[in-house]
């Protein structure tokens, strides 16, 4: 069985977590079938800037089919963006936001039809033009796995009928597969709720000067991943400067990621930019709990790397996915509002023996739930057209 | 605000909703109690005025204006003109839309300012409103604790003058037989 990855952006240095999600999979499933990747020569998810040259090449063992985006998106994207979600576009004027949402890459599609060779597609994330054109050409030899997060995106009706196209759903969680077979009635598509496993990380950080150079306290709290307003960081500022005003002896908030929005010059939070797999699974292992203030997640891989380093996790209670997870798992907390944020972090810092039972908790659901072995067993049944229909 | 959690005991299995609802306790007895700084009736205030937004379902983007300190939310004639269309056509429309536009504002423009005038008048008013209703809900919140402490001692109170009463019967009973 041959198999053809489609996914809006692929490479070493995409940081995006639906885009590792599908380099991971498509890693492990090579070694159980011949795999092949169609992609863009994008690099950012905001422009669709082609920047990797169009053509064929191998990244880590996997060959890469790269095609040109043939339209960036539009400076008033926003503008339409805004009038598609909070208004009642017609079916054309969705399609007129799909398209201006890009990545706008026919000559993918093109290639699609043109290569009939492969038996299976396996396409990722739900909102992209490539996943949506992708679906209608080959649906039903395909495994979608649509990421997606409760937002207003998920109720336009070109995405609801896309829904019920391909051949099965890899979902994230329970809650975005309750999600989306609730808004696209799409009951009758067979499904798993899968999931992803996590890379295999380098020797934790050993050179300690490393460690000291990044001039951060012995204990803080972290947040990992994209600093910006959608993921929830302008609230978290807000929060932990009321939790830093309101408590006795306050630990620091240790942010990495790239940064999207200011920061303020204070004293309790430190920004270490992007820091390599190594620093980042280390830094994690040693703080106090892992903060996650997105209120829109499909999975949260970031989640799992605090549970698998034996950490607890402090989430957006208003993320059902978050909430889910760690009702399920009992790995960590969420908050509703700042009260509650205050109360979540004292209580952990105050209780080290609490946050080390729930990091434990957590350690077993990410073994049970997200092993490898597990995860490629789900997409075996998934490829070979079974899931259980809800 | 905060205080530490040291009196807690939890067991071999955790269970965290369970957390979360003496947590949600914590809080609620707090707020009976009235601990509540200035800075903290303004963080409730701010935590509710997003409750409300988030229930209106406002536009992220729109709501981020709204809590900022300038008025960039607010209508303005001013906008930018732009098409989503790429090559010649989109600086056609664009150059058609520039020409129009004064035409437009002659109008509009004062329509548009006195509008802009009562929704800053409004955001004001009832920012400020929710404010004062959560300073008087924390009062009154407060007022009712030490309200239902007053009763309690007076409870405690008429049972010990009731005791001391039946303390002294018995020595009027005897008087009275003898």
């Amino acid at each position: 069985m041959t198999i053809l990855f489609v996914v809006q952006r692929y490479g070493l240095d995409i940081a995006g977590g639906a885009e590792l999600h599908c380099r991971l999979v498509a890693e492990h499933l090579a070694k159980f079938y011949p795999v092949e990747i169609a992609t863009t020569c994008a690099n950012d998810y905001l422009t669709w800037k082609n920047v990797y040259a169009p053509g064929t090449e191998v990244v880590n063992g996997i060959k890469v089919h790269r095609f040109a985006v043939t339209r960036q998106r539009p400076s008033d994207f926003d503008i339409l963006a805004h009038n598609v979600l909070y208004g009642y576009p017609t079916a054309e004027q969705q399609i007129q936001y799909l398209d201006a949402h890009g990545p706008f890459c026919p000559s993918l599609i093109e290639y699609l039809k043109k290569n009939s060779q492969f038996d299976r597609y396996v396409l990722f994330s739900y909102r992209y033009w490539t996943t949506w054109h992708a679906l209608h050409c080959v649906g039903k030899n395909a495994v979608l796995v649509p990421t997606a997060e409760l937002d207003r995106t998920l109720h336009l009706d070109i995405y609801k009928k896309a829904f019920h196209k391909p051949m099965a759903i890899a979902y994230n969680s329970i809650e975005e597969r309750r999600n989306i077979n609730q808004i696209s009635n799409n009951f009758l598509v067979p499904g798993l709720t899968v999931g992803v496993g996590l890379p295999e990380t380098k020797t934790p950080l050993s050179d300690h000067e490393n460690y000291d150079a990044l001039n951060i306290p012995d204990k803080y709290f972290i947040y990992i991943g994209r600093i910006e307003e959608a993921k929830g960081c302008c609230n978290l500022i807000t929060d932990y400067l009321a939790y830093h005003q309101n408590t006795n002896n306050p630990l620091a908030l240790v942010l990495m990621g790239k940064q999207h929005i200011s920061l303020p010059n204070h004293p309790g939070i430190f920004y270490l930019g992007i820091q390599p797999d190594h620093v980042k699974m280390s830094l994690l292992s040693q703080a106090e709990a892992l903060i996650m203030p997105s209120k829109y997640e499909s999975l949260s891989m970031v989640l799992l790397e605090a549970w698998k380093s034996s950490r607890p996790v402090v989430c957006n209670a208003h993320c059902d996915v978050l909430t889910g997870q760690c009702k399920r798992s009992g790995g960590g907390l969420y908050y509703r509002n700042t009260e509650e944020f205050i109360e979540a972090l004292v209580l952990i810092s105050s209780r080290p023996d609490l946050g080390v039972m729930l990091g434990q908790q957590g350690l077993a659901y990410y073994r049970k739930h997200y092993d490898w072995s597990v995860i490629i067993d789900k997409y075996h049944c998934l490829l070979e057209g079974s899931g259980d229909n809800v | 605000m905060a205080d530490d959690w040291q009196d807690i005991e939890f067991g071999s299995e955790i269970d965290v909703s369970e957390i979360m609802e003496i947590i949600r306790e914590r809080i609620a007895q707090k707020r009976k109690e009235g601990i509540y700084t200035d800075e903290a009736i303004a963080e409730i205030t701010e935590s509710r005025i997003m409750q409300f937004a988030e229930e209106a379902e406002i536009d992220s983007v729109l709501l981020e204006k709204l809590r900022s300190p300038d008025h960039s939310w607010n209508i303005n004639p001013s906008y930018i003109i732009a098409t989503h269309r790429s090559g010649v056509k989109a600086k056609v429309i664009i150059l058609i839309k520039k020409l129009v536009r004064p035409f437009i504002r002659l109008y509009t423009d004062h329509i548009v300012g006195r509008q802009a005038q009562i929704n800053q008048y409004f955001a004001h008013l009832i920012h400020n409103l929710v404010r004062e209703i959560t300073r008087h809900q924390i009062d009154n919140d407060a007022l009712k604790a030490k309200l239902e402490r007053l009763e309690r001692e007076q409870e405690f109170l008429e049972q010990r003058l009731r005791t001391f009463e039946s303390m002294t019967m018995p020595e009027d009973k005897s008087t009275d037989q003898n």
